[in-house]
């Protein structure tokens, strides 16, 4: 493995230090433009790609609680929102998908599907957040087109909306973007 | 006078990094020395004093710049790319509509802006407090 100058690995942090402000703040496409310069200069930087795999949870985690807690996460009740919402923050290595139950699995998947936007880069978003990170530049910048593609109300990646409780409640206290579609029954 | 090139172990190791960026770099350091009132080109040859006034560009950089300016620093300071490989990057990756020097221009923004708070930034202050201790303690060992 090359060895990097100290400037090198201050040149890095630097820009790492950038990224996690603009994460801690919500600006979550600035974060995804520093990692991908970081990763630009090193590709297999841990802390770059650990990051990132954080920020498409705390991104998939936003709408699980936010704008995306209409569809299709809304449909699971609250006490499994906050269950799973505490997984992931004791094991964020662990995709927030991989912790729902197959029917609960199956349910988001079709609430997905039946979205009104279920064509619309809504579903792509949920299709890129599905999928576990790669150690790929291209997944950061498909998620960074993605997120630039999609006119996304800030208040939804706003750190007081990741605190509120289960979906259910986020979503009546929210001012959704797209229509709440018809409830469907669970399994 | 402008100083020989730098001592990074990277460069060092990377005959074909672009001239133009270690020029960047360089004559980013002599500026910032030049605003500082140090008239020491000597300064970024000797690899520990060239390391710490660079960490200490790299930290001023870090507070005053903005996004594309600071991306454009780090790919150009980092030394390993060159311009056109970071004008492709900006071009693929942040804004399509750009066209010919534009992340060049982005870099020599943020080398101005870093010049311009040279003389009042602490990070720099506190560099330069620590180098003239060097100094002093190489110029008394010399005796």
């Amino acid at each position: 493995m090359e060895q990097k100058s100290t400037v090198q690995n201050a040149t890095i942090q630097m820009i790492l230090d950038a990224a996690q402000l603009s994460r801690q703040s919500g600006q979550f496409l600035d974060a995804v433009d520093y990692l991908a310069a970081a990763l630009f200069l090193d590709r297999s930087n841990y802390i770059a790609e650990t990051l990132l795999r954080q920020l498409i949870i705390e991104c998939v985690e936003a709408r699980l609680l936010g704008y995306l807690g209409y569809v299709p996460f809304g449909y699971l009740p609250n006490d499994r929102f906050r269950a799973i919402k505490q997984l992931v923050e004791q094991d964020p290595d662990i995709s927030i998908y991989d912790r729902l139950t197959t029917d609960e699995f199956a349910l988001v998947q079709a609430a997905a599907a039946d979205h009104p936007a279920g064509n619309s880069p809504f579903a792509l978003r949920l299709k890129l957040a599905l999928q576990p990170p790669q150690h790929n530049l291209e997944v950061i910048y498909g998620f960074r087109e993605i997120l630039g593609k999609v006119d996304i109300d800030n208040r939804y990646f706003e750190s007081e909306n990741l605190d509120t409780d289960g979906g259910g409640s986020t979503a009546s206290s929210t001012d959704p973007p797209t229509p709440r579609p018809p409830k469907r029954k669970l399994n | 006078m402008k100083s020989t090139l730098p001592h990074d172990k990277d460069e060092q190791a990377r005959p074909d990094c672009g001239m133009s960026m270690k020029r960047y770099k360089n004559e980013l350091r002599l500026d910032v020395l030049t605003a500082r009132g140090i008239s020491e080109p000597l300064v970024v040859d000797d690899p520990t004093d060239a390391a710490a006034l660079d960490k200490a560009i790299i930290a001023l950089a870090g507070k005053c710049l903005t996004k594309v300016e600071r991306i454009a620093f780090a790919l150009a300071f980092y030394c390993t790319v060159d311009w056109a490989q970071i004008q492709r990057h900006f071009q693929d990756k942040y804004e399509r509509s750009i066209t010919g020097n534009t992340a060049q221009a982005y870099a020599e923004r943020a080398r101005k802006k870093i010049v311009e708070r040279a003389g009042t930034s602490p990070e720099l202050d506190h560099w330069e407090a620590a180098w003239s201790r060097r100094a002093r303690s190489k110029m008394q060992q010399s005796k």
